[in-house]
């Protein structure tokens, strides 16, 4: 009996150990292995922002958006991580694109790309982290 | 036929400010808290930053969901427990440059200014003062400032088993590449 109870007592404290381990190493949320919940130009994703801003957090933010724009320009952020801004026919406001670190996209400057990103709101322009192609 | 006049009225606009007006779309916004037990730390490049040098007015703002920690778990907790980040997306510093006439953009040399404001973040708003430098090196433009604030103060409550994980004053940093503003 006592060895029983040891037993069961051993098997939670190993699962315990277990999931603690796996929950404090879990990777990173990327946009790489998940859907998009919408797809849309550059255009539309920062006009839904300017329009009614709660309303498009309400929709996009956390989210997966897939957006198709030209390449205005590709930069290296202080992390060193590849930033791709699309044009928007805006006179100010761009949608910015952080790629999954360590990776880049096929950006080229003028040339239209898709990319997918998790949307993390707008400033002056419609923020998207951890993108992929 | 009314849009594009709006648009040319905007552009013109955005013209004459051009030759006051600075900005920085990827500006670096860092979090460091410091403990016995942890010691953690936050990077945002998605800041925004705008510096207005005509009225020395200066505004920042950063999306809390830019902040990338080193495990993932970190990152959840910050958004989900501490800051809310579905309720409150960003944080916002509105402020000015002191003595922001001492400011010579054309000239190299090194600033050093006092920046007032306030800032809103998790629905509360709070003056800060701190001090900052401009440095303008070969016509290139930068800014840097180091400030503390503590959670209690935005209404972030840190739960009593991790409070001694968490420095009661979380350093802030930071960096901005000024340009004249232009899309």
């Amino acid at each position: 009996m006592k060895k029983t109870i040891l037993i069961i007592i051993l098997i939670l404290a190993v699962g315990g150990a277990a999931t603690g381990y796996y929950l404090w190493n879990k990777p990173k949320r990327t946009a790489a292995d998940e859907k998009p919940v919408a797809s849309m130009s550059a255009d539309d994703l920062l006009m839904a922002f300017q329009t009614d801003e709660p309303k498009a957090n309400a929709a996009y933010l956390n989210k997966i958006i897939e957006v198709t724009g030209i390449v205005v320009k590709k930069e290296n952020d202080d992390s060193g991580n590849e930033v791709v801004y699309l044009e928007t026919t805006d006179v100010f406001g761009l949608v910015s694109c952080t790629m999954i670190p360590g990776t880049t996209s096929d950006a080229t400057d003028g040339k239209e790309i898709k990319l997918k990103g998790i949307c993390t709101g707008y400033l002056s322009d419609v923020v998207l982290t951890q993108c992929a192609k | 036929m009314k849009q594009i006049i709006i648009i040319a009225l905007l552009a013109l606009g955005f013209q004459h400010l051009n030759a006051q007006q600075y900005m920085d779309r990827s500006a670096y916004v860092g979090f460091f808290s410091e403990t016995k037990m942890e010691n953690i730390k936050a990077d945002n490049n998605k800041g925004t930053l705008v510096y207005d040098a005509a009225t020395g007015s200066i505004q920042m703002s950063a999306l809390m969901k830019a902040f990338e920690f080193e495990k993932a778990l970190m990152q959840e907790h910050f958004n989900e427990n501490y800051v809310e980040s579905d309720k409150f997306p960003k944080a916002v510093f509105k402020g000015r440059v002191e003595n922001h006439t001492s400011l010579n953009f054309s000239k190299d040399g090194t600033y050093n200014v006092k920046v007032t404001g306030e800032m809103t973040m998790h629905g509360v708003t709070k003056k800060i003062t701190t001090d900052a430098v401009f440095k303008v090196v070969g016509g290139k433009i930068t800014c840097e400032s180091k400030f503390n604030v503590k959670p209690e103060d935005y209404n972030i409550t840190i739960p009593n088993t991790v409070r001694d994980n968490i420095a009661s004053a979380i350093a802030i940093t930071v960096k901005a590449n000024l340009e004249v503003l232009k899309k």
